[in-house]
């Protein structure tokens, strides 16, 4: 009878770890193979220039980062890469100057075919805290099938994991009892 | 060290595991997100503030998956009582979330939101705090006097009132061992989740009092069910955060890890201690969760020149974590000794099972 | 000393010092570049 239990327990525990296991690995591989970013990094919201704004985030006014304009299909070295609402961000792009920010001319300027960065960052706060808002993440819109995607991931996770350890204290012995509610 | 491309941060995974963990202690004992102690917690490791909170509503759903699976296993769930508030949550929620944009319209300062939540925090600390020593004081009286005493024991008056409420359809909560008006429990789900919303904060710290004094449910069937409520509430904050593009999700890969052995201990600690005990660490939450917002909030009033007080903020943030953790810990530490017949401090009998 | 475990409030007070001293270390090793 025991055995039986333990041999249960066994199996719920090998099943349960071999799903999370699996979990992992997948996302791990859509990390690693890219997939997750360029979900992430998908289209533009506002027309602009795509940018890698990791290049330009040490800019000043006396140092200025000056960005090529090029129609490419990948944001390598320091280009600027025209892009209009709806567009599909080229590889690498995490970010897009608008041209309203080009217009405003504080922290960017148009100089023929350059986009010169002034001011990549600019001090902002929420809930009371500090951060630097730089032009990551701005005029970029993310998949909304990625957002399925969390929300599945994150739940089959939670409940493999659940259930692993739910495995594991039955594979172990450990007695959970059910708790007798009232007074 | 990890790169986090999505985020555009470095940061080392041992801590975000790390954090994962001690939230995941106190999320699955007291039955909140903990959303207070990790977005503080992201922020300081470098994440941007608005991934800050994305990140950690996606955590918060997959955490709390894991707390729920165990906390059913305990058998801290009224499924009743679960379904019947999830549709006032989510009208709750969706009502608080255009309230702050219609606030925000209007000019309301983020220093207003951040005083309200600092008012509503303390108020719930000290109705729980007062309630609680009340209940501890009656449970020491009774286990003086050799009575056999349960799992639960609850001093206010204010489930009385909400029960006698006549308003037709009335559920019978098995689990909850409680007759109320659904009214009422759809009532406790949309002030909940408007405050959610509205605020920001984390529905847990609010439904758990909510549940044990409007609506009378036992404090373990309040924390087991409300962790149930969390996860449908996060993941559609997850959904939505996403969507905007505030989630890193490799940042709540490796907090879950930490939040599932986090999730364990907490849950399977609910089995060693009484309801009151609960509520107490829950107050004790609430206070320095109310400390670390008012000394933010002094921080941004004084032009955010005071740098200690930033600081000192960041300390207490870090600091309650680990607090609520080691209390957690003691409590189960002392129910195991006294279990045992071992010696235990006076105050530490009636709290422990 | 044995205030500190037999009182309620002087067990609030140690585990609180004592979690304060640890965020104290946890800040100074790995967190005070980053704020």
């Amino acid at each position: 009878m025991a055995d039986n239990h333990r041999t249960k327990a066994a199996f719920k525990f090998c099943f349960w770890l071999a799903v999370s296991v699996a979990l992992f690995v997948y996302i791990f591989h859509s990390y690693t193979s890219g997939q997750m970013i360029r979900w992430y990094y998908y289209t533009a919201s506002l027309d602009g220039y795509a940018v890698d704004a990791n290049l330009s985030i040490n800019a000043t006014k006396d140092n200025p980062v000056v960005l090529n304009i090029a129609q490419q299909e990948e944001a390598k070295g320091p280009v600027a890469i025209p892009v209009a609402k709806g567009d599909r961000l080229p590889k690498n792009a995490n970010g897009v100057i608008s041209l309203a920010e080009i217009k405003a001319g504080k922290r960017v300027a148009l100089e023929g075919q350059t986009v010169k960065v002034m001011i990549p960052w600019q001090i902002k706060e929420a809930k009371g805290f500090k951060y630097k808002d730089t032009f990551k993440h701005k005029g970029i819109r993310t998949n909304p099938w990625s957002g399925a995607w969390n929300v599945a991931m994150v739940l089959a996770l939670g409940l493999s994991l659940g259930l692993l350890a739910e495995g594991f204290t039955d594979l172990v012995g450990v007695k959970i009892v059910k708790i007798q509610h009232g007074h | 060290m990890f790169d986090f491309a999505i985020a555009g941060v470095e940061a080392p995974i041992f801590l975000l595991a790390v954090v994962g963990f001690t939230v995941g202690i106190v999320g699955g004992f007291i039955g909140v997100g903990g959303g207070y102690m990790v977005t503080p917690a992201l922020i300081v490791f470098g994440f941007p503030g608005y991934m800050a909170s994305g990140i950690d509503m996606t955590h918060i759903a997959g955490k709390g998956l894991v707390s729920s699976v165990r906390h059913r296993q305990l058998g801290n769930i009224d499924w009743t009582l679960a379904l019947s508030m999830i549709a006032g949550t989510m009208l709750g929620v969706e009502m608080g979330v255009r309230l702050l944009v219609y606030f925000k319209h209007l000019g309301i300062s983020g220093v207003v939101l951040l005083a309200t939540s600092v008012a509503l925090m303390f108020t719930l600390f000290l109705y729980t705090q007062i309630e609680t020593r009340r209940a501890h004081k009656q449970l020491a009286e009774l286990e003086k006097q050799g009575k056999q005493v349960g799992r639960e024991l609850q001093t206010s008056s204010l489930p009385r009132l909400f029960q006698s409420i006549p308003l037709a359809p009335i559920v019978r909560c098995r689990t909850a061992r409680v007759i109320v008006s659904m009214w009422v429990i759809v009532l406790v789900g949309m002030v909940t989740g408007v405050l959610a919303g509205f605020l920001g904060v984390g529905g847990g710290f609010v439904r758990v009092p909510a549940l044990v004094y409007m609506v009378g449910a036992s404090t373990h069937v309040a924390v087991g069910t409300d962790l149930v409520e969390i996860v449908i509430s996060g993941a559609y904050g997850a959904l939505r955060h996403s969507i905007e593009g505030n989630v890193d999700f490799m940042a709540v890969l490796f907090m879950i890890v930490g939040a599932m052995f986090g999730a364990q201990v907490g849950s399977i600690a609910t089995s060693f201690v009484r309801g009151p005990a609960i509520r107490y660490i829950l107050s004790y939450s609430l206070i320095l969760a109310t400390l670390g917002a008012t000394l933010r909030l002094v921080y941004v009033l004084t032009g955010q020149n005071v740098h200690w007080l930033a600081l000192t903020a960041v300390m207490l943030t870090l600091g309650e974590m680990i607090f609520l953790c080691l209390f957690i810990s003691s409590l189960v530490y002392f129910a195991v000794r006294r279990r045992g017949g071992k010696w235990v401090p006076d105050w530490v009998g009636p709290l422990v099972i | 000393m044995k205030w500190f475990i037999n009182s309620m409030l002087g067990y609030w007070i140690l585990l609180l010092a004592v979690s304060l001293g640890a965020a104290a270390v946890v800040y100074e090793i790995w967190l005070k570049g980053r704020v």
